[in-house]
């Protein structure tokens, strides 16, 4: 028995050991070449290394502004390539929920950016929204272990292991991401650049009721009562912290009104519900886009997505609009 | 808690070190005090349920080898049939039958409200229920001797490898067990070892990939038709399979490492030519459990014919009940009973249509069309056995060949795409080789026992890596808890 023990702790201790090499060696690999190049983590490492010295407005939310709003254009300086005044923090399918610990986070660590951008369409509070939190290590840059641990339901041990250990349980992203290498997105300044041309659609129309049924008709749960908290979370937050809010709806194409028509759904009640529980608050614009850009389409990559000439343009009007009022230089 | 969580892999390793460094006379004691942790960290309370059976066939089991009448010796047993499936009734089966009362008076207009009791199932107690009465009555028949030593007993009970989901153990296999002093002997321990991370394996890396695919399909059965209903259940025909047959491995391998023999509980049982066959490779411990406890009593085949169906029925019925309580579970009996009945009674007209048509001299045909065939009528059953409800289950059988054809778009997409799908009849393609070559007569453990260390090591880092890499951790209950 003695010679047993012996064996199975040399042995198995040499085991254990190559294990736990292999174990770092692919978990290194993993971060190096699958989670290091996911769009939230990259435009989460643009942040942390971009020059904050004149950063004064951050845009928040999902893919309509990760997509629609490129800081490049956004003020001269960053124009031609010097300190930018904003960044694009969105992400796409990153709900309110999640939006309120970015914000915490940039209240805590960044007093001094004044303007903060969120999005205000049709699918920002339904259920659609509703979305998990797969990547551990990218949420705990802006919530503590026992928030995630509440948000998730899961142990703050399994947490541990999964922001440790990214690569657990995600071979199959190891093999999807090494597959489209080639087709990583660009990303500037946290915008997403998307080349695509919606008028190459065959049928325009019926991507638009597909697009109005995947994000609305298959949630009837329009307004999510946790989301429309998180909402008005932020908004008493940023009121706390005297800072500037601006809502807005972003531009989509005449076939996605259309759908929405087609498909019944109310915009004007939508939106009248949502006001009526907005608080009262002299520092909190509401700027609607939705119809501007509705009849060119070759603007749009999708739908409801400005392409990247679409972000351009939309940009430059987003940054009057902030000069007019004095946000920007 | 469950073998595949954090808990366990802390758990199990701390466990067996204890117990090879106490001396034999406290690991009984070790191992209790482990099993009522391990089975307490899912809900405290329902350790009472345990120590209750414990505590019945206990003073059963002794009162019964005591008796000095066969009448008072008969009375204990029955009381120990009354105490443990009264409380099995009570927690599993009481609201279903109250529902179901409730239901078919109300086709005859008659209002009624019954009791419906607010309790939770507790995890495992067919399974530990089961073992007990199989003590009480192999005690009843002079079989084996009542077990004088309480916590020994208690132990037999309630040892965690197979509490919650078995393998069914016998007394005469599993008691004596517990009173052999078990050395640390090397080759043992790292083969239960590499048991538990094959059933690791088929457990996070096949059957929780698979259950996501098949949920996709089963929770909302009328949303699709054709190749997606076939491939969800022949999805759910592995994924059941891996489940539970890596929730025994794990077990096996478990107790071996400790020095334990529990009995095999699956052995290949996609690869049989018949359905009474199937039940000889399919959770086999509950299998043999029924014969002896429940077919043999009723005279098994040694009555008329008519009688001898009626039993396989009966018994059938009852082991799908057993599974539990939802008509489903009862028509999956029910429909195996009746498959049992058909085979038995069509076996002369089956030898003569092989011999007309010439099949005869082609047994290998013969025997891949048997497999095939059996694996068919395995898959009805498992439809009625995943299904939601009696409605679902028909409606998943009246349109498998609804709109049915090449295109496997529907297909790709309830399985993640093509990499997924392609993925998931990769590893079950593999599992299904390993099968193969099992069925040949070859141990994969022998097999690369024989290699050397470079190539065994290499084969169990891969096995690691792949579970590691490859595993579903967001699921962690195994399907046969619920039973």
């Amino acid at each position: 028995m003695e010679q047993s023990y012996k064996k199975f702790f040399k042995k198995g201790g040499l085991f254990l050991l190559s294990a736990v090499i292999l174990l770092f060696l692919i978990n290194a690999f993993f971060i190096q070449t699958v989670y290091n190049i996911k769009n939230p983590v990259r435009n989460y490492q643009q942040f942390v290394a971009m020059d904050k010295a004149d950063l004064a407005v951050l845009f928040f939310g999902d893919s309509h502004p990760a997509r629609g709003i490129n800081p490049g254009q956004i003020n001269p300086p960053a124009r031609q390539g010097g300190v930018s005044q904003s960044f694009n923090f969105a992400v796409p399918s990153e709900n309110y929920e999640q939006t309120f610990y970015k914000v915490r986070m940039i209240i805590n660590k960044y007093p001094a950016v004044e303007v903060f951008v969120f999005p205000w369409d049709l699918h920002s509070f339904n259920n659609y929204r509703l979305s998990s939190y797969n990547e551990t290590r990218y949420w705990l840059n802006f919530m503590t272990y026992d928030e995630l641990s509440n948000l998730t339901a899961a142990a703050r041990v399994n947490l541990m292991l999964r922001a440790a250990w990214p690569f657990i349980g995600k071979g199959e992203e190891l093999i999807k991401l090494l597959e489209n290498r080639k087709k990583k997105t660009e990303i500037h300044l946290g915008w997403q650049k998307n080349e695509e041309n919606f008028t190459s659609e065959k049928n325009m129309s019926l991507a638009g009721i597909d697009r109005v049924q995947s994000q609305l008709k298959s949630y009837p749960d329009i307004v999510n009562p946790a989301l429309i908290d998180s909402f008005l979370k932020i908004i008493d937050l940023l009121k706390s912290h005297h800072k500037t809010i601006i809502l807005i709806k972003y531009p989509v194409t005449a076939e996605y009104l259309n759908a929405l028509d087609l498909q019944g759904i109310d915009r004007t009640a939508y939106y009248a519900n949502i006001y009526t529980r907005l608080p009262k608050y002299d520092n909190l614009y509401l700027w609607d886009f939705q119809e501007t850009y509705k009849n060119n389409e070759e603007l749009f990559s999708d739908p409801d997505h400005l392409n990247a000439q679409g972000a351009d343009i939309f940009s430059r009007q987003i940054y009057g609009k902030m000069k007019e009022l004095n946000f920007l230089n | 808690m469950s073998f595949n969580s954090l808990h366990f892999l802390v758990f199990f390793p701390i466990v067996v070190g204890l117990y090879f460094s106490l001396p034999h006379r406290f690991r009984w004691l070790l191992l209790l005090i482990s099993s009522y942790y391990f089975y307490m960290s899912w809900k405290a309370e329902f350790i009472f349920l345990i120590i209750f059976t414990t505590l019945i066939d206990y003073v059963a089991g002794i009162q019964m080898e005591k008796a000095q009448t066969p009448k008072r010796k008969k009375t204990f047993l029955v009381l120990s049939l009354i105490m443990n499936l009264g409380l099995l009734f009570t927690f599993k089966y009481f609201n279903f039958v109250s529902a179901s009362v409730r239901e078919l008076l109300q086709l005859f207009s008659i209002p009624l409200n019954p009791l419906t009791l607010k309790v939770l199932l507790p995890v495992g107690i067919s399974f530990y229920t089961f073992q007990s009465l199989s003590y009480t009555i192999d005690v009843y028949r002079g079989k084996i001797s009542a077990q004088k030593h309480l916590g020994i007993f208690a132990l037999y009970v309630s040892y965690f490898p197979q509490l919650v989901a078995g393998p069914i153990e016998r007394a005469k296999n599993l008691l004596p067990q517990f009173l052999e002093k078990h050395y640390f002997d090397y080759k043992r321990v790292t083969d239960g070892l590499k048991l538990m991370l094959w059933g690791f394996f088929k457990k996070i890396v096949i059957a929780d990939r698979l259950a996501a695919i098949v949920d996709t399909v089963y929770n909302n059965p009328t949303d699709y038709t054709g190749i997606p209903l076939i491939l969800a259940t022949v999805f759910f025909a592995f994924q059941i399979y891996c489940d539970f047959s890596g929730y025994s491995d794990i077990a096996i391998g478990a107790a071996q490492v400790m020095g334990f023999k529990l009995m095999n509980n699956f052995q290949r049982p996609y690869f049989s030519r018949s359905i009474s066959e199937f039940w000889r490779r399919w959770h086999i411990s509950l299998s043999t459990w029924f014969k002896d406890y429940l077919y043999i009593p009723l005279g098994g085949n040694r009555v008329t014919v008519p009688r001898w169906y009626l039993n396989i029925f009966i018994v059938f019925v009852i082991s799908g009940f057993w599974h539990g309580a939802n008509f489903t579970f009862v028509v999956w009996g029910a429909l195996h009973g009746l498959y049992l009945i058909l085979e038995t009674a069509t076996k002369p007209v089956k030898d003569k249509i092989y011999q007309i048509t010439r099949l005869a001299k082609f047994p290998s045909l013969i025997k891949y069309l048997e497999i095939a065939w059996t694996f068919i009528l395995v898959n009805v059953g498992w439809v009625f056995f995943r299904a939601d409800s009696l409605t679902d289950a028909f409606y998943i059988l009246t349109h498998w060949f609804t709109g049915v054809s090449l295109n496997f778009a529907p297909a790709k997409i309830i399985a993640g795409g093509w990499l997924g799908f392609a993925f998931v009849w990769g590893i079950i393609g593999l599992m299904e080789l390993i099968h193969v070559w099992q069925e040949r007569g070859h141990s994969v453990r022998q097999f690369l026992s024989r290699r050397s260390v470079a190539i065994r090591w290499a084969s169990y880092l891969i096995m690691i890596f792949s579970i590691l890499l490859l595993g579903v951790f967001e699921r962690v209950e195994f399907i046969y808890f619920q039973f």
